[in-house]
């Protein structure tokens, strides 16, 4: 019998042998053409390839032992090759076997459909799905391996660190380096010295950055010439403030002084110096420096605007303060909803008679933990933080309510004043405000008293010049508070429309040249006289300031001898008893 | 003499199909999936008996065929040995009508006399040796087994678990590697060969080493680098990729920045990277005996190419060979990554 299943190109070549019986068919057989005794025959099958079958002859040498056979051949095209069967069998027993021929070649036909190996097909998947996942971490390494490098040179840079103006360390080698003095000398005690130059802007702002940055450069050289005992570090922290740290001695911080002193003195510069000092004495060495810092600054703080003081130590009621002052912030928005902040009247007289001429309003809070807080512990901090825009507001409204409510009661009432903030005043709609405040309450303008700190004036006057003008304007007092206290010059006092000047007895309390100094209010009064202002003495405590005050030509006065401030309660109790 | 590769020739594929055919008709039991299996071990085993020739190295002819004789014994369990040897020869006849062509009728007689001496040579040995190959020679027996077994059954947490805790017990990571888990990988392939476990088995346990020692990744990355580079790759058409992926992975551990290409990689990109990367060291992976020929050749275009660039291969492949790398162009073959490592570090600090 004969039995051969291919697959071939349009030529006959043979791609595959599917199965083939006798087997060496497979093997011998490169070319279809080989099987056919006629060309013709191969060529006609091949090229037509309709599946039709057709008798052919067999070749000679796959012929068999009769050496000339016809069989049977068909030929399907199959995509781009073609499907070739040939067969003949001898007798029916022999078509079990060409079946089974057929068959296994359906078999693996079908088989080969497509299917490669699924596990091989999943094997690769696989493989690829491991490759990828080591790519990604290899790169993830790399990178963390760049920016831990990144991270070291940052860290290098830093330990080297310069400030590149002033040659001095940055902050971040200071505290490396302080950190590093403080575990190889345990034996020594330290200091470390924050160095603040107040109002460090205006000199940038009012004479440009170059003299600003000579400052600062100026600044570096004076500290490390102040002669320091050992080791010491100086570093620019930022802007102007400079840290320093030095082996504990009296004698450093004299000379500190005296040779600060100079330098303000004696520094180019149209304007006056004011460096603060600030000292921490370093205890627990395993703090950490920045907070040694953080303590030093905080003394320096605490002689902020106080012109006589220069240098301060840090000791634990800073921070006492600090942590009060953080709570008083941390509670004046609530404390204002919440009605904690109340206006308590101080009765202003006048001195001979004792008649009531007005009242001032100030603010008292009663703070849910604290208590009653005196003025001078929170009203620094609101200025500083501008809610004290909100709570003068507040006390303005309040202290109209309370206008209103008593003209109504007794028909007429004298005048109270508020006090207005330096802040306030650059409130572009303060004039506005103010104007509708009074008007809501059915007031007058010149009710309701304007008390304007002496130090405001000093700060800007063409600004407060234009807003008191609009206000003066409009038909409100403009009173001049703790006039005596600041340093004014006579032009503001010439330029500025105010009506009433209000005198510190700060002035006259005992102590050097007390003589000079009752002079000079004696002078002022009669100055403020001529120039047709008011003048009220403030903080009048005692019988003999009274008697002293009449004798210059002082009419009115407010303080504890005429009245504390009192809440509006016991001032109505205090009016009932003068209108009854 | 060139002997085709059998993906390329289509007499080779009838011969295969002729072999499997017969075959079939002698264990109707079997299913779809293992026909499948056995007809690509009768093609893997006319590949490699074709390389050998190629390479006329007679130790892997009758390791070849040893291998072949040892595939179908369990799986034709009805068939007495005898009757599987005259299958092997019928079918290497066929395979010797074919080759004949080729290598001309001199050599024909003496292809014929090594079939025939080959296929003696595996009948004897597979009675004569036990079925457990190497188990009292491996150093780590017992983590062998005991991974082994998490991977049979199918345990992937407890398996990457365990290979973890090989570390955390101090076992060096190439220990890890080489020893272990190529260890268990060689054990599951016998078993696969001897029938013990199927293909999807197989595979699976093959996957799931991998994801295993997928998590020493971060580990092996993180080393200091050496300023050195290996080039790494799978010759020829293989999925057995993981000992390739071993000497890229333990080169990083080392400090080398690798490039590794994975596998069914063709010469020319072999090449081509090389020529883009520059590596100090090309290693070719080669894991069955069929594709040593790719390898050859690819050792022979690359020392041409780049004459000064050092060049290893190694791969279970070669085991089976006789030193079949000393006649090439290449400065070494090792048994496994470990020793590759520790070459390359002597040989170019």
């Amino acid at each position: 019998m004969l039995g051969y299943i291919a697959v071939c190109d349009i030529y006959g070549n043979v791609d595959r042998v599917m199965g083939s019986i006798p087997s060496e068919l497979a093997v011998r057989v490169e070319n279809v053409g080989q099987l056919f005794k006629q060309t013709e025959q191969q060529s006609a099958l091949l090229e037509k390839s309709d599946g039709r079958v057709v008798s052919v002859s067999v070749c000679a040498e796959y012929a068999g032992r009769e050496g000339q056979r016809n069989a049977y051949a068909a030929a399907k095209n199959v995509g781009d090759r073609i499907l070739f069967l040939l067969c003949d069998i001898e007798e029916n027993e022999q078509l079990t076997r060409l079946m089974e021929l057929y068959l296994s070649a359906a078999a693996q036909i079908h088989a080969d459909k497509g299917k490669p190996s699924d596990y091989d097909q999943l094997q690769k998947i696989n493989n690829q799905l491991i490759n990828y996942q080591r790519g990604l971490a290899r790169a993830n390494e790399r990178l963390k391996q760049l920016l831990e490098e990144t991270r070291e040179a940052k860290s290098t840079i830093d330990v080297l660190g310069r400030d590149p103006l002033t040659n001095l360390l940055t902050q971040t080698a200071f505290f490396e380096n302080a950190k590093k003095l403080l575990r190889e000398k345990p034996e020594q005690d330290f200091d470390i010295v924050a160095v603040d130059i107040e109002r460090f802007k205006i000199v940038n702002d009012a004479f440009g950055a170059p003299q600003g940055d000579e400052l600062l450069v100026r600044m570096a050289h004076f500290l490390q010439s102040v002669p320091a005992e050992g080791e010491a570090l100086f570093a620019r922290a930022r802007a102007d403030k400079f840290y320093a740290m030095v082996r504990r001695s009296e004698e450093f911080y004299g000379i500190l002084r005296k040779k600060m002193a100079l330098f303000e003195e004696t520094y180019p510069l149209p304007m006056r110096l004011q460096i603060k000092i600030g000292v921490y004495a370093v205890e627990d060495r395993e703090m950490e420096i920045v907070r040694m810092c953080d303590r030093a600054v905080l003394a320096a703080d605490s002689i902020k605007g106080i012109y006589d003081r220069e240098m301060a130590f840090y000791d634990d009621s800073l921070r006492e303060k600090m942590m009060r002052e953080q709570k008083i912030i941390d509670t004046m928005e609530e404390s204002l909803q919440q009605g904690n902040f109340q206006v308590f009247l101080q009765p202003k007289v006048e001195i001979g008679t004792g008649k009531l001429i007005g009242a001032e309003a100030l603010v008292r809070w009663d703070h849910p933990e604290y208590g009653m807080i005196s003025p001078a512990d929170f009203i620094p901090l609101f200025e500083k933080n501008d809610f004290i825009y909100n709570l003068d507001r507040f006390m303005w409204d309040k202290t109209c309510q309370i206008i209103e409510m008593w003209k109504n009661k007794f028909g007429s009432f004298v005048p109270i004043s508020v006090n207005v903030s330096r802040k306030d005043l650059y409130h572009g709609d303060l004039p506005d405000v103010l104007t509708k405040l009074t008007a809501n309450y059915h007031l007058n303008p010149s009710d309701l008293h304007l008390e304007i700190t002496e130090s405001a004036y000093v700060a800007d006057s063409h600004q407060l010049l234009a807003v008191i003008g609009q206000l003066k304007q409009i038909g409100f007092v403009i009173e001049m508070d703790d006039f005596g206290k600041g340093y004014s010059s006579l032009n503001t006092l010439s330029e500025l429309p105010i009506d009433i000047l209000k005198l510190d007895m700060e002035f006259l309390k005992p102590g050097k040249n007390i003589m000079r100094r009752r002079e000079i209010m004696r002078l002022v009064i009669d100055l403020a006289t001529r120039l047709k202002l008011q003048v009220i003495a403030e903080g009048v405590e005692t019988e003999e300031q009274r008697d002293l005050l009449k004798g210059m030509g002082c009419k009115y006065a407010q303080g504890y001898l005429y009245g504390k401030p009192m809440h509006r309660e016991a001032f109505l109790r205090y009016l009932t008893g003068i209108y009854a | 003499m060139s002997l085709l590769q059998l993906d390329n020739d289509p007499q080779l594929q009838g011969i295969a199909n002729e072999i499997f055919r017969q075959l079939f008709q002698q264990m109707p039991q079997l299913d779809e999936p293992a026909k499948r299996n056995i007809r690509q071990a009768i093609a893997c085993n006319l590949g490699d008996i074709c390389a050998a020739l190629e390479l006329e190295d007679n130790k892997l002819f009758t390791y070849s065929t040893g291998w072949f004789y040892r595939l179908l014994c369990p799986r034709m369990p009805s068939r007495t040995t005898e009757a599987i040897k005259d299958l092997i020869l019928k079918g290497y006849d066929m395979f010797g009508a074919y080759a004949g062509k080729r290598i001309g009728p001199g050599k024909q007689k003496q292809l014929q006399e090594r079939m025939r001496s080959a296929v003696a040579a595996a009948g004897r040995e597979h009675e004569n040796s036990s079925c457990a190959s190497n188990d009292t020679e491996d150093s780590y027996g017992k983590e062998i087994q005991e991974l082994l077994d998490c991977l049979l059954s199918s345990q992937i947490r407890d398996a990457i678990f365990l290979v973890s805790e090989y570390r955390k017990r101090g076992i060096p990571l190439e220990d890890i590697y080489v020893d272990i888990t190529a260890g268990s990988m060689r054990r599951v392939g016998d078993m696969w060969h001897q029938y013990a476990i199927s293909e999807a088995q197989e595979h699976y346990c093959t996957a799931t080493a991998q994801l295993a020692l997928a998590q020493f990744y971060p580990v092996i990355f993180r080393q200091e680098r050496k300023r050195r580079k290996v080039l790494v790759a799978c010759v020829g058409s293989e999925l057995h990729e993981m000992g390739a992926r071993m000497v890229a992975d333990l080169f990083e551990y080392d400090g080398w920045d690798s490039i590794y290409l994975g596998a069914e990689v063709p010469i020319d990109s072999i090449l081509s990277e090389a020529k883009r990367s520059g590596p100090d060291l090309l290693a070719l992976s080669v894991t069955l005996p069929q594709h040593l020929l790719d390898c050859r050749e690819a050792v022979r275009q690359a020392r041409r190419r780049f004459p000064d660039m050092r060049l290893a291969v190694g791969g279970n492949a070669f085991s089976h060979t006789d030193d079949i790398w000393e006649e090439w162009e290449v400065d070494v073959y090792t048994k496994d990554a470990r020793d590759l490592v520790k070459w390359a570090d002597k040989a170019m600090g």
